[in-house]
């Protein structure tokens, strides 16, 4: 069998398995089905939150004063405990806490998010799902 | 170099069996490691979330197997060019990634590719010493004195 054949082969193999997971596990199928996952909030739903929630702006000094949600506080992992002390000072219990980013492929939200809830014990902190830019007013 | 041969095929096999299972269990944090990259659209980086940590467990186990041993040393080198070209894409445009490599979510960003690029070469270089050597082991088929005269 040549070369080419049993790459082939090989990758077939691959993806028969990849298919069995995506099959019998959930969470392999979420990945394709693109599901919410529990700590993520979508732009519709945090808009309809507007300014009941509590807006956090994960990215970087620049990038925040360039533009940002209106009435949000920065919060980033490269100056946390000077940042977070606002964050605290703002929040009151069972106030929603939306964290963004750049965009869905950015992590800086979600590493935030997980922090405030582990951290500062703000479980309502959710990472919005997509890109902040699309909060802006047309 | 049999022994030689065999180590590197332990050390890789252990490595690419490692990097799978740390994907296959945690598929959602494969899938943001993709998506941080900003390098393929939604659904092709959702195929690859689901198929690639089974390439990696395949290509561990064929390793092992005498016929199919060569081509999978031959395809992990492929595998690693193409994670060392995402590596280098990312630094180069200057985005903070997760590498998404052996289920590690720190952030990588600026000087911190150094180290996930080493370590790519390595696994390449590795990979390529498994091919040649296996080269030579390898009995030899029909054709194959041509390429040995």
């Amino acid at each position: 069998m040549g070369s080419l054949r049993k790459s082939a082969a090989l990758l077939a193999i691959a993806a028969v398995l990849g298919g069995l997971s995506v099959t019998f596990n959930p969470a392999a199928r979420a990945v394709l089905l693109d599901a919410l996952r529990e700590d993520e909030i979508t732009v519709a739903d945090a808009k309809a939150l507007g300014a009941a929630a509590l807006w956090i702006d994960a990215r970087s000094r620049a990038d925040f004063e360039s533009g940002h949600v209106e009435g949000a506080l920065q919060l980033n992992e490269d100056s946390w405990i000077e940042l977070l002390i606002p964050v605290i000072e703002r929040w009151q219990p069972g106030m929603p806490v939306v964290v963004y980013c750049d965009s869905q492929g950015c992590q800086a939200s979600r590493k935030v998010a997980e922090r405030l809830r582990a951290e500062a014990g703000i479980d309502s902190a959710k990472v919005l799902r997509g890109d902040w830019s699309e909060l802006r007013p047309r | 170099m049999k022994i030689v041969a065999h180590a590197i095929r332990l050390v890789l096999a252990f490595l690419f069996t490692w990097a799978a299972i740390t994907k296959i269990s945690d598929p959602r944090a494969f899938q943001d490691a993709i998506a941080s990259y900003h390098l393929l659209p939604w659904l092709p980086a959702a195929i690859v979330t689901v198929w690639m940590p089974w390439l990696e467990l395949t290509l561990a186990v064929a390793l092992w197997i005498p016929r199919l041993g060569r081509t999978a040393a031959g395809m992990l080198v492929a595998l690693c060019s193409v994670f060392l070209v995402a590596l280098l894409q990312a630094w180069f445009r200057g985005i903070d990634i997760t590498c998404g490599c052996f289920g590690d979510s720190s952030v990588v960003s600026g000087m911190a590719y150094l180290p996930y690029v080493g370590r790519d070469l390595g696994l390449v270089s590795l990979a390529v010493v498994l091919w040649r050597l296996d080269a030579k082991a390898a009995p030899v088929e029909t054709g194959a004195a041509l390429d040995n005269p």
